[in-house]
């Protein structure tokens, strides 16, 4: 992991001072609201419904079991005792006041972490997978690049008032699980397959919200070393010509749009000339230093034949390996994942601080004190011994945290809704609650298999139902609240945008409407297709057909 | 204008008695009244430049000393007259909108601006440090403001990773290892 020096500490340290300045001033009346929405936003603070919530960056999503303590430990000094996970590999905690979060941040810098640039019209949080430098399939560790540009980005003077919001993602496995497509800058690494070089294909435009668009590609075959560049003259070009006028059509992809990708490529491109080899070109050395912070463990052989015993004789276990490990680069290891949605009376992403505090020892006991946060809101020990891998699933179990559902159905992803969120339509998590409910047969659960579904409660699409297989929009119909189903959505290198399948329905009629879906691909399925490769192939009506003849499913006209 | 502060060998700032004066409405035809001369006048480049073009610019216009100009122009259509200009006014219409920000590093890094740079409009202390680091040096505070406590705001950070007009080096290239 990234350890801070003396610089990245003070640089955190130093913006705690300064914001908690900026606080007691906004008490005394010095800073009007206006004035200092931005300064909270940018250190992570959000007036919500009930109260103010705290937004903590976990860079591209890795945590040490230190610092998961800490955050139990604010949950239970500063919140109800539990924090959110969200879709950025990030943190929340709903109920803090905003007088003491002085106090939290400079608890977070204690332990290297903060709160920097996880809102506001500026850089965000970069993420890339949470399986970064262990899984099987990646051909490049993502995090000394994604911890380059956290470095950059931060605080970067003149990119702190843009248009809008500006999120960035890393890829470097055959396989995209970072989301990669919807986001303003998604980066692919790869390595050239002459030269051996870390070279860069870049993405652009990406987003969702209320004009989802899967990005394009801006720049193929970026060598690494001209990234800081190529991307400071990517947010130029934003800031000078990315609209204001309207929020809705403010994000780059609008702009892309607008001037047409190869436009948009060539201005960047004359931009980039010109600083092209400048002193923000990377060196070896840089790329090194950060790089060391990240090397591959040396793993052991091991013996894995009590392993490969209990696997054959524990069917339980042998789900949970089947759906909660990942595979590893090293055979005799794996990474496990630990879902945060165990049922219905655990909203999707929560975990109590009780729970952080048993992962973080369980890291420690068995991993590397570790862990890793997903997109998909779960949590992920990323290096574990196959011979520990059932005293793990045992201890897990004990704490409800052996849920063997990753992939299916019921990992949902889901947002705040109307629950926490002032801009929601709609509740999601009470929604999520009802479809838990409902599919609590594990064995259906498996026959359906991988199946991603997604919970917005409103347009801004926190839970990018766009790209689930099954997407769910809160919608507002005179003043009640309703539900817009999408399918055939998937996310990945091939990222796709999923249809309305028509009328939206209300609340109570979603977990039926979702066995109805289920059904019908498990009718229409050819061999191990998958739920968008149906919808694909097949097409909307089949599936309409269905839901809607139904009398008791109460669509709206 | 009032409530400027200014910024000398980049660091040292203090409150000054500023002797420019923004011209609101620019008529080409017409002197102003209330000034005596074109060395405490900053003229909107826009129209300026517009009856510039047309050829109706009065004499009197041509030895302009300060332009201001919008944050949605090119500052690039100010190159032909950077050599007689003392003062270049960037503004910001509203504090959230950071357009300023790069022009103002355009003009340093690749105009080669040296002559003085103003922050005008939603300047306010909690983005001082931003401004002064993306080369303006001279900040035109917010009237309702207390000049002295904005002044507070220029220190911002000590730690910046990016580079920056203030300091051309990322800090990559600073770090002691
Ligand atoms: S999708 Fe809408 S309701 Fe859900 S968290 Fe985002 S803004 Fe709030």
């Amino acid at each position: 992991m990234y350890q801070y020096d003396f610089y990245d500490k003070e640089l955190v340290n130093e913006r705690v001072k300064q914001f908690s300045d900026q606080v007691a001033r906004r008490k005394s009346g010095e800073l009007s609201e206006e004035e200092f929405l931005p300064l909270r936003l940018q250190n992570g603070v959000y007036l919500q419904k009930h109260a103010y919530m705290l937004r903590v960056a976990i860079p591209y999503g890795t945590l040490s079991s230190k610092q998961l303590m800490t955050l139990a430990d604010i949950a239970d000094d500063f919140d109800k005792g539990y924090g959110h996970f969200t879709t950025r590999q990030n943190i929340q905690f709903n109920w803090v006041e905003l007088e003491r979060v002085p106090d939290i941040l400079s608890r977070l810098a204690d332990v290297d972490m903060h709160a920097i640039q996880t809102s506001g019209n500026c850089v965000r949080n970069v993420t890339t997978e949470a399986f970064a430098g262990v899984s099987a399939d990646e051909i490049i560790d993502p995090r000394p690049i994604a911890e380059l540009l956290r470095q950059w980005s931060t605080i970067n003077p003149e990119f702190l008032f843009l248009p809008r919001k500006f999120k960035i993602a890393v890829s470097s496995s055959t396989q995209d699980r970072a989301a990669v497509r919807t986001h303003d800058i998604g980066l692919y690494l790869y390595k050239d397959a002459r030269s051996e070089q870390l070279k860069v294909n870049v993405m652009v435009g990406g987003g969702l919200g209320r004009t989802p668009i899967i990005s394009k590609s801006l720049k193929k075959g970026l060598p690494w070393q001209h990234l800081l560049s190529y991307l400071e003259a990517v947010l130029r070009v934003y800031n000078r010509h990315g609209r204001r006028d309207n929020k809705y059509k403010a994000r780059i992809k609008i702009l892309v749009k607008t001037l047409g990708v190869d436009a948009f490529a060539e201005e960047v491109e004359q931009e980039w000339l010109l600083l092209k080899s400048g002193p923000t070109e990377l060196t070896q050395e840089e790329y090194d230093r950060v790089s060391k912070h990240f090397l591959t463990r040396k793993l052991k052989t091991l013996d894995i034949s009590p392993y490969k015993q209990h696997y054959a004789q524990d069917k339980d276990f042998a789900q949970w390996v089947s759906t909660n490990t990942h595979e590893h680069k090293h055979h005799h290891y794996v990474s496990v994942v630990i879902s945060t949605k165990p049922g219905p009376h655990n909203p999707p992403g929560d975990m109590s601080a009780n729970q952080m505090r048993h992962v973080a020892q369980l890291a420690q006991t068995y991993g590397f004190s570790e862990i890793r946060v997903t997109h998909e809101q779960n949590l992920v020990l990323p290096d574990i011994a196959k011979n520990k891998l059932y005293e793990l699933w045992l201890t897990l179990k004990e704490y409800h945290l052996a849920s063997p559902t990753i992939g299916l159905l019921t990992d949902m992803i889901t947002c705040p809704g109307g629950d926490y969120c002032s801009l929601a339509n709609a509740k999601s998590i009470p929604v999520a609650a009802a479809i838990q409910e409902k599919f609590d047969d594990l064995d259906y659960l498996h026959d359906i298999g991988s199946l991603s579904l997604n919970i917005s409660g409103c347009m801004n699409a926190c839970a990018h139902h766009h790209i689930g297989n099954i997407g769910i929009l809160g919608v507002d119909k005179n003043g009640s609240e309703w539900y817009q189903v999408t399918i055939g959505g998937k996310q990945g290198k091939e990222a796709q945008i999923g249809k309305v399948i028509g009328p939206s329905f209300e609340a109570d009629a979603i977990p039926d409407v979702i066995d109805i879906l289920t059904q019908v691909y498990l009718e229409h399925r050819q061999l191990d297709e998958a739920f968008s490769d149906t919808v694909g192939r097949i097409g909307l009506t089949p599936f309409k057909d269905k839901v809607y003849q139904r009398n008791d499913v109460e669509a709206s006209l | 204008m009032n409530n400027v502060i200014s910024v000398v060998n980049r660091q040292q700032a203090q409150l000054v008695e500023d002797k420019w004066q923004i011209l609101d409405v620019f008529s080409e035809h017409h002197k102003p009244q209330d000034v005596n001369s074109l060395d405490q006048l900053v003229i909107p480049f826009e129209p300026w430049l517009a009856a510039y073009n047309s050829g109706l610019l009065q004499a009197y216009f041509e030895d302009i000393q300060a332009f201001s100009i919008d944050n949605s122009s090119d500052v690039n259509e100010l190159k032909p007259w950077l050599n007689q200009l003392k003062l270049i006014v960037l503004d910001f219409p509203k504090f959230t909108d950071g357009r300023a920000y790069t022009q103002a590093v355009e003009l340093r890094r690749y105009l080669g601006w040296q002559g003085e740079l103003r922050a005008n409009g939603d300047v306010l202390r909690d983005q001082l440090s931003h401004m002064l680091r993306c080369g303006f040096d001279s900040f035109a505070i917010r009237e309702d403001k207390d000049p002295n406590e904005a002044l507070k705001g220029l220190s911002g950070i000590s730690v910046l990773y990016a580079n920056s007009v203030l300091e051309p080096q990322p800090l990559f290239r600073r770090r002691a290892l």
